[in-house]
């Protein structure tokens, strides 16, 4: 019974982590309406499990990133003091909604976030340089500046993020969603740093894998205080997600073209409509 | 050692560390105790010092992967001292101190 279980919850997490990479959102957010939809795990136990996957799935995916340059270290430290006060936050309303049992507003919020950030995932299908800004005040100050050589452009990219002020405050709202969520939130954190603070895409998505474990591990004192950390579910779901995002990122990225992951973000929009109808006692 | 192969490394040895205590303690609880009920167990009330328990060995290993962060926002602070960049050995600091506000203190003034 309880190998069948941890069997299922392995391969889950799998699926997970390729969705997860496939579509360029994370382990994090596919984790938990996939373990709580198919395994019937409570909601609170899939968030606090997604959490701890988010730190795995950032500390393996930012080493790389590090040392190829392109995650920017000092925009991520000056922006993270705006995602872990939203984390703090975040968590807070956790604590909140586990204390009154609101468990089904969790699966309301979840879906509707799980549908919102598949929308850079359509934005982003032209992969394109923004154009250079001059540097504000801030900016020029904290020194966002940097470059780097683009693969598929065959060029050197320069570039300096601006609108220090927007890229806090779209960073306090990613952290509070990581944090009431379990999440990395790396959609919101992309869409901050592309849209707000005019970076390249390929920056703000590694900047953002790199940010993501520092939020997420400022939110795991109250999750593990509420006990919804279960240690044999992490134990599964991290190599699981681990397993599924490598797999994903090295081989399937290569095979599949774009329609194909078009249709995965579809699935992803089902199974956050889903997660809806069920807050709402519609389904399952 | 430049700061990003510091890091990097940190970030690598930090994933190793953790998942094999993880692996090791879900293997070990495999073989010992395989007819519990799984969500009898939480981090809230496991006596993590005992070393016999499996499920403890995980939770070290949960702790040793939340403490990567952590070790990689000291890191920062101590190459921008080195740099003597003083705003961002400010940014760090608060960054550091919020996290650990967050992670040790924040729960205890909560639950009690």
């Amino acid at each position: 019974m309880l190998l069948t279980f941890i069997a299922l919850l392995f391969v889950a997490s799998i699926i997970a982590g390729l969705l997860g990479s496939l579509t360029g959102l994370g382990g994090g957010v596919v984790l938990t309406p996939v373990l709580v939809l198919f395994l019937g795990v409570p909601i609170e136990y899939a968030v606090g499990a997604s959490l701890i996957s988010t730190i795995a799935t950032s500390a393996s995916s930012g080493s790389r990133y590090i040392k190829t340059g392109l995650a920017h270290m000092r925009i991520a430290i000056a922006l993270e003091i705006a995602t872990t006060t939203g984390a703090i936050t975040g968590s807070f309303l956790e604590y909140i909604i586990e204390e009154e049992h609101l468990f089904k507003l969790l699966d309301i919020i979840f879906g509707g976030v799980l549908i919102f950030s598949v929308i850079p995932n359509f934005i982003r299908m032209k992969s394109e340089v923004p154009v250079y800004v001059n540097p504000d005040g801030f900016s020029s100050k904290l020194r966002f500046n940097g470059s780097y050589y683009d693969e598929a452009l065959k060029k050197e990219v320069t570039y300096h993020g601006v609108r220090y002020p927007l890229g806090l405050l779209g960073m306090y709202i990613a952290g509070l969603i990581s944090g009431l969520l379990g999440i990395g939130s790396g959609a919101l954190k992309v869409l901050a740093m592309d849209l707000g603070m005019n970076l390249p895409f390929k920056i703000s998505t590694a900047t953002s894998s790199f940010m993501i474990g520092v939020t997420a591990a400022t939110s795991s004192g109250i999750y593990w205080a509420l006990g919804i950390i279960d240690p044999i579910i992490v134990g599964i779901t991290i190599p699981g997600v681990f397993v599924g995002s490598n797999f994903g990122s090295r081989y399937l990225n290569k095979l599949m073209n774009r329609r194909l992951r078009q249709i995965f973000t579809l699935v992803l929009i089902i199974l956050g409509i889903q997660l809806i109808l069920r807050g709402f006692d519609i389904f399952g | 050692m430049d700061e990003k192969k510091l890091i990097s490394l940190t970030l690598r040895i930090g994933i190793a560390i953790s998942s094999s205590l993880v692996i090791l303690g879900l293997l070990l609880f495999l073989v010992t105790n395989s007819n519990y009920n799984i969500y009898n167990f939480n981090t809230s009330n496991l006596n993590l010092l005992n070393y016999s328990n499996p499920l403890a060995i995980i939770l070290y290993g949960i702790i040793a992967l939340i403490s990567i962060p952590l070790l990689v926002v000291s890191e920062q602070i101590i190459i921008y001292l080195l740099e003597k960049d003083k705003i961002y050995v400010i940014i760090s600091v608060l960054v550091f101190t919020i996290m650990v506000f967050a992670i040790l203190v924040m729960p205890k003034i909560i639950m009690h």
